[in-house]
């Protein structure tokens, strides 16, 4: 596209591009205009067929996807439901076994600690979000657990045993109910504020860790702001 | 009304929206604010790249978290998705620590000529490839920050944004010095295409921010598991939500507002009363400051709360878009003046 402006015709105001010039940038203009509202309409909250249907069109997608626009715009913030909450991913190496309960635990954490930055952190909290978001009866995580664990334990330098990836969830603090609570639950560090959503056990098989998920950990508690509301 | 009005009607409908249509798009103006949303943009994107330093190679190498065969896994890859968009990032044909931070360092270089206007029109496509390229090659790692910023680097693409306040002008105007009757400061040029950069940004930017209100409003989109949902926006609580999420780090600075839960619901109310207006309010000329000043409080107060301060800063950068040039010039012109050898004292001195 030309920046320079472009001489004039007849009854056109001087430096407004020439006809031909603005009908083809008219057109382009049209088609990013309708792709972008496609994009909107067929990722914002519950969608129709039409909707739908407007957002497949062809070009649509693939133009959209290209240049990352292919969103809602949907950016809510918060609306207290678990995916809103701060996930965490962990490995316990060598977790405790029947006798050896004593041993003292050790944690190798998908966010490197004393990170500061808040761009770094959101990247490690949205992957650890985006794992929960795969969960699924098919076992769809487990590819992803198997890639995370792999380079959370080579940099960590562990390259045998059997140990235990954990998810959690950090819940937040509800306004109301906090008031009704023990003075060391405003700690928003207490383990309590924290509920494991995974686990799987990883085990070594030619040289990659896979993950045998533990079927009798996957549930969540509820919120303190549904509990206090359900009261 | 007969049928003869109604050919007339559409006539001058037709006639009206197309000078409109002109005059929005395409009446040449002062790349000035789109330069100066470049100079801004430029230093997110390198922030955004550098906070990469760190993990690029623990993210992407062949034995990192996120080896490229994972993206070819079709449960990872978006709905509805027609090919893997990881292909177009160059970073997914780089497996080892060196060539990554190879290209990695490649790629601060250019958004850092970007920033600073040389070979602008070249350096912004390329900036917006390589901020392309991480968010393709890692699109779990995105959070709602990236859409934004590759919205503005995509529009500074189309318009000069590197005329004013760059390297590029500075070279031009020397090359002025040498041949005064040959070269044009670019500066002193009004472009059709910095409307259309400007206006683009305008019309997307009042789209990010009526759904981002809506979005608010309605709740999520989907919600296929977990607790039923319910409404802290219109409970006038979202903001304390915010404020508690522990990784937000205001907890123990903020924690105080808990004692005030008017304060925070007016406060929240206020955010999605504001995101509802502002695509409204701001194409009126007497409201726009007021809306421009309401955007910097709210989303100030965002960045703050958030954890998603550059998403915040990016949307208030996207709002100089609506500061007319002049304004802008005036706050600039002492400045160029002082700095420009076209300007006839400076050209005396000179030789």
């Amino acid at each position: 596209m030309s920046s320079q402006t472009l001489p004039a015709k007849d009854g056109d105001s001087p430096g407004i591009p020439s006809q031909g010039v603005r009908t083809l940038i008219t057109l382009l203009l049209f088609f990013h205009l309708f792709a972008l509202l496609a994009g909107v309409a067929g990722n914002f909250g519950a969608r129709s067929g039409l909707r739908r249907q407007l957002r497949e069109s062809p070009g649509i997608q693939p133009y959209l996807r290209t240049l990352w626009m292919d969103t809602g715009y949907d950016f809510g913030l918060i609306y207290n439901n678990p995916y809103d909450f701060d996930h965490r991913c962990q490995i316990e190496l060598n977790p405790a076994t029947a006798g050896n309960e004593q041993a003292e635990r050790t944690f190798v954490d998908l966010m490197p600690k004393g990170i500061w930055d808040g761009m770094r952190q959101r990247r490690y909290l949205a992957l650890a979000q985006k794992l929960r978001l795969h969960l699924g009866d098919n076992n769809e995580e487990a590819d992803l657990v198997a890639a995370l664990a792999g380079g959370m334990l080579r940099k960590a330098n562990v390259e045998n045993g059997t140990h235990l990836f954990r998810c959690l969830i950090q819940q937040t603090q509800d306004l109301v109910s906090l008031e009704e609570i023990a003075p060391e639950m405003r700690d928003p560090e207490h383990e309590e504020w924290f509920a494991t959503f995974y686990e799987a056990d990883l085990i070594l098989d030619q040289n990659r860790w896979s993950p045998s998920k533990r079927e009798d950990r996957g549930s969540m508690t509820q919120s303190r702001g549904n509990l206090q509301r359900s009261r | 009304m007969n049928d003869f009005s109604i050919k007339r009607y559409f006539e001058r409908l037709f006639t009206q929206f197309g000078r409109g249509w002109n005059r929005f798009w395409y009446t040449p103006s002062d790349p000035l604010p789109l330069s100066l949303i470049r100079v801004a943009t430029g230093l997110l994107a390198l922030y955004f790249i550098l906070t990469y330093t760190a993990d690029v190679s623990h993210f992407f190498a062949q034995d990192g978290l996120l080896p490229y065969e994972l993206t070819e896994l079709p449960q990872y890859m978006p709905d509805g998705q027609v090919y893997n968009p990881a292909t177009l990032s160059y970073l997914s044909h780089l497996n080892t620590a060196t060539e990554l931070n190879v290209a990695h360092w490649i790629g601060v270089a250019l958004l850092l000529f970007f920033t600073i206007g040389l070979f602008s029109r070249i350096t912004a496509v390329l900036g917006l490839i390589v901020t392309l390229s991480y968010i393709h090659r890692g699109p779990m790692l995105t959070s709602e920050i990236e859409p934004v910023l590759v919205m503005i680097q995509f529009y500074l693409c189309l318009g000069p944004c590197g005329a004013r306040l760059s390297v590029d002008r500075l070279l031009t105007l020397r090359a002025a010095q040498k041949k005064p009757a040959v070269a044009k400061d670019p500066g002193k040029q009004k472009f059709f295409s910095a409307t259309l950069a400007t206006r683009l940004i305008q019309v997307h930017l009042c789209l990010i921010v009526a759904m981002m209100g809506l979005a608010k409003l309605a709740g999520p989109g989907q919600l296929s598991a977990g607790p039923e949902w319910y409404d802290p926006w219109g409970t006038g609580e979202a903001v304390w939500w915010l404020l508690a999420r522990p990784q937000s780090g205001m907890f123990e600075t903020l924690g105080f507002l808990r004692d005030y839960p008017k304060l925070i619901a007016a406060w929240t109310h206020t955010i999605v009363l504001f995101e509802l207006a502002f695509p409204i309010l701001i194409w009126n000329r007497l409201a726009r400051p007021l809306m421009l000043g309401v955007a910097l409080v709210v989303w100030s107060s965002l960045a703050l709360i958030s954890g998603l301060w550059v998403m915040y800063i990016l949307l208030i950068v996207a709002c100089l878009s609506f500061i007319e040039p002049t304004l802008l010039d005036q706050w600039f012109k002492k400045r160029s003046v002082a700095n420009n050898p076209l300007n006839p004292k400076t050209v005396s001195q000179a030789t």
